[in-house]
């Protein structure tokens, strides 16, 4: 089988794709042949990711998107739809406001941020996308959530929760769309990123302790280790897969 | 022993009864040595497909819910001042099972299944021990049948009764659980 021609023909969109995760992700799929929209909120980075893309021989485009409003998913899902015709993929990475702290001293800024990106946008970008992820003859549905989405987080404990409700969403999702023959799931990764680099910096012993407890002791590349595993999400093979999170932590939770 | 129960659906009431049945005072003010979180009520928790989905719909369902989860668990832990205590929140098997038109319920019942992991390890050193208890979506949804079946087995224990379990879940006999979700719903859930 020719790989290369895997997501040939597919619209994707994915979200916080300027840096990180969603980066790779976006490089992931545009490898395998699908166009991909870079849904960044600035264009300082979504551009340079599109463009690196299209150097590589792919085809992407940034659409500037602020994924804590409804109308500016709204937006990128009309101009995705409007040029290219269709839309088989929706992945959802983006995310803000997650630093450590205790509980009670959270700041009501932060919770709402961790709420909006995660549970809200998750919302938003699944409701905007049905039409056309249920018109298409792959629809899929990807949300990023975290391990800290199944195992709650001592130092960030407004993070977990947020992530868990992407995770519910998926499942209520995969029940409720499967009569549409599309497919709903989370991926959980850890990853070398600038979310994680910041994470490393607020708690400096947090890089051993992930490493540590890491069977293939490495953090994950966002391209090559996460990337791929939203391509399987997103691709033909995963017709049968839906409700489901994929942990990509190198073995580091094993507790599904 | 002086539990408060938030809540005012029929769980809450449920609770609020068999904690008093046995011996405990329920009530909605300091001082209490528990915290219930029950906030679940049919006639709020009404089924809607995710593509007519409001925002207000998810707000009162995802938000108020997370939103009133901080305020009550802040609070209590400043009602027990260092002195420890029990959290207890509870949560339908909706929030691992997911449930057909009930997405914003299930994230709100996830979220509050998972904040009990991480406020159980942020706040488990200060002797305030907090976990989850789940009981059936029968007893919260408005339409458990439109959610979609948790499992395709029978109930293995027909009529279960949460009582015994949040009464154990309160005392002080649980302060060696952190972050545990003991579920109660006849063993659907497994």
């Amino acid at each position: 089988m020719d790989v290369t021609q895997t997501l040939e023909g597919r619209v994707a969109i994915v979200t916080g794709a300027g840096q990180g995760v969603g980066e790779g992700i976006a490089r992931k799929l545009a490898s395998l042949g699908a166009h991909v929209v870079i849904a960044a909120r600035r264009a300082e980075t979504g551009e340079p990711v599109a463009e690196a893309i299209r150097v590589a021989g792919g085809s992407a485009e940034c659409i500037v998107t602020d994924v804590t409003t409804r109308t500016s998913i709204a937006a990128c899902v009309d101009l995705t739809v409007a040029s290219r015709g269709r839309l088989d993929v929706m992945v959802h990475n983006a995310f803000a406001g997650g630093h450590a702290s205790r509980l009670e001293e959270t700041p009501a800024d932060a919770w709402f941020q961790m709420s909006r990106t995660s549970a809200w946008a998750s919302f938003w970008c699944a409701q905007l996308a049905y039409p056309h992820l249920k018109a298409s003859d792959q629809g899929r549905l990807v949300l990023v959530t975290s391990p800290s989405g199944v195992e709650g987080s001592a130092n960030i404990p407004l993070y977990s929760p947020a992530k868990a409700a992407q995770r519910a969403i998926a499942k209520s999702l995969a029940r409720e769309w499967g009569p549409d023959g599309i497919c709903v799931n989370c991926i959980a990764p850890v990853a070398e990123t600038p979310a994680l680099a910041s994470a490393f910096s607020q708690v400096p012993t947090l890089r051993g302790a992930i490493e540590a407890r890491t069977p293939l002791g490495r953090i994950g590349d966002p391209t090559d280790d996460i990337g791929g595993v939203v391509a399987f999400l997103a691709g033909p093979d995963s017709g049968y897969v839906s409700g489901q999170t994929i942990v990509c932590d190198g073995g580091s939770f094993l507790g599904l | 022993m002086r539990i408060k129960v938030v809540g005012s659906g029929p769980l809450a009431a449920q609770l609020s009864a068999a904690l008093s049945d046995r011996g405990h005072e329920p009530t909605d003010s300091a001082p209490y040595e528990a915290l219930v979180f029950a906030p679940w009520d049919p006639a709020l928790m009404l089924p809607r497909s995710l593509a007519e989905l409001t925002d207000s719909e998810f707000d009162l369902a995802w938000q108020q819910t997370m939103d009133a989860a901080i305020a009550a668990c802040v609070e209590a832990r400043e009602v027990f001042a260092g002195a420890g205590g029990a959290i207890v929140l509870t949560l339908p098997t909706t929030a691992l099972a997911g449930g057909d038109h009930y997405a914003h319920w299930a994230a709100a019942a996830e979220g509050i299944h998972i904040f009990t992991k991480s406020l159980a390890r942020q706040w488990g050193a200060e002797g305030i021990a907090v976990n989850a208890l789940a009981v059936s979506p029968e007893l919260v949804l408005a339409d458990a049948v439109v959610a979609g079946p948790v499992s395709i087995a029978t109930p293995a224990v027909p009529d279960a009764d949460p009582g015994a379990v949040i009464e154990f879940l309160c005392s002080t006999d649980a302060r060696n659980l952190a972050g545990q979700l003991l579920t109660v719903d006849g063993g659907l859930w497994m």
